[in-house]
């Protein structure tokens, strides 16, 4: 069955050191390590474009395959900051520096924190509903393009990185459904940019968070017609450690099924998903996951992801 | 204390359960002087109206410092919809 083979990622090495900001934002270490859960952010280059963390995402991919990843029928960028002002289309740059066959489909999605479980249901229904037998689903949404870093809401959180899933046939694929998916735009304000600036209500952002997502978890499960204890694991995208140490809670899973890697890079918007799927794919313990992403929108989105 | 301000030390101790709210004079107090850091405080706003099941405006959210503001806030709220704490 077609599901994810494999994920490459590309963080980048510049890093901004949330414990040397203490001073001038207030804050302690216990609020860095055990309420932000983030120690440092990671930081693009400043002349790096979000295509060219695409490519670098695909060429891990390509090492972490030890192949060349061959004929891309459908390439997808899940972006919120794309290359320049959008015109053209960040998918179509990154086909241009692969060097992709002119058959191959691109599009971007414009989605945040969600964009990655929409996207896996984008992408594998598009190549589904087109008898398309391999594709690309890439996250790449740098903030560090708009964040203030006056801003201690934002600057302290939110990290660069990209990812790059390789959806395919093959033995053992991870098959991504069922879906449900949510959207409450009239609240939008609470995380958007503003004339090229992040602005984010934390706190509308945790309320949101930790009331929208729980209903949704429980939702699939009953669709599903499983338990949480079913569940191998619940990833959770990495908003920030309160926001995931809270949902555990509200939910009632034991934390050890729910685990966190945001310390060394922080919130990586669409990537924090996949990010914490990559390692996690070749587990031989692990056959059934539930995926959340939830935020900038509001949007939020949940699937499982079943090994075959 | 009133039945209002044991149910808003109630809320905060299962947000932080090592806060310090131990006598009446706790509750005027600041956030942080009792050891609820600004996240918690987040936490504790949320869990306050949907236990009451009251909406507070964000402005005046904002403005609280201490657990006898809130209570105030609770009051009113409650008040506003015909109810008691």
């Amino acid at each position: 069955m077609m599901g994810i083979v494999a994920i490459g990622k590309y963080i980048p090495v510049g890093r901004e050191s949330n414990y040397a900001k203490k001073a001038q934002f207030e804050i302690d270490d216990e609020f860095i390590r055990d309420k932000l859960g983030v120690e440092a952010v990671s930081r693009k280059a400043p002349d790096e474009e979000t295509s060219d963390m695409c490519v670098k995402a695909c060429a891990d991919l390509e090492s972490r395959l030890r192949r060349r990843i061959g004929t891309v029928d459908c390439l997808v960028v899940c972006t919120q900051n794309p290359d320049g002002a959008g015109l053209p289309h960040t998918s179509a740059i990154v086909h241009g520096k692969l060097g992709l066959p002119q058959d191959c489909a691109c599009f971007d999605v414009a989605l945040g924190c969600s964009g990655y479980v929409y996207g896996l249901s984008i992408i594998s229904s598009f190549m589904r509903g087109n008898g398309l037998s391999r594709g690309l689903l890439l996250t790449a949404d740098p903030y560090s393009k708009i964040i203030d870093p006056q801003d201690k809401s934002t600057v302290l959180l939110f990290g660069d990185a990209a990812t790059a899933t390789l959806l395919e046939d093959a033995p053992g694929a991870w098959v991504p459904g069922p879906f449900r998916f949510g959207t409450s735009g009239k609240d939008g304000g609470a995380l958007e940019n503003r004339r090229g600036a992040l602005h984010m209500n934390g706190r509308a952002v945790f309320n949101f968070s930790v009331t929208a997502v729980p209903p949704q978890v429980n939702a699939l499960l009953k669709d599903a017609g499983l338990d949480p204890a079913a569940i191998d694991l619940f990833l959770f995208h990495q908003g920030s450690k309160f926001i995931v140490d809270n949902l555990t809670k509200r939910l009632g899973l034991p934390p050890e099924k729910v685990p966190m890697n945001l310390a060394g890079q922080g919130n990586t918007v669409s990537s924090s998903l996949p990010l914490l799927l990559q390692d996690r794919l070749d587990d031989a313990r692990l056959s059934r996951l539930l995926l959340s992403g939830f935020g900038v929108g509001l949007s939020w989105a949940s699937c499982l992801l079943t090994r075959t | 204390m009133t039945p209002l301000q044991q149910t808003l030390v109630r809320l905060s101790l299962e947000v932080n359960s090592k806060a310090t709210l131990n006598e009446a004079a706790d509750l005027d107090r600041k956030f942080g002087e009792v050891g609820i850091d600004s996240l918690e405080a987040m936490s504790l706003m949320l869990a306050v109206t949907e236990h009451f099941g009251i909406t507070i405006p964000d402005a005046e959210i904002d403005a609280v410092m201490t657990l006898n503001e809130l209570a105030r806030l609770v009051e009113r709220e409650l008040a506003n919809a015909g109810r008691q704490a």
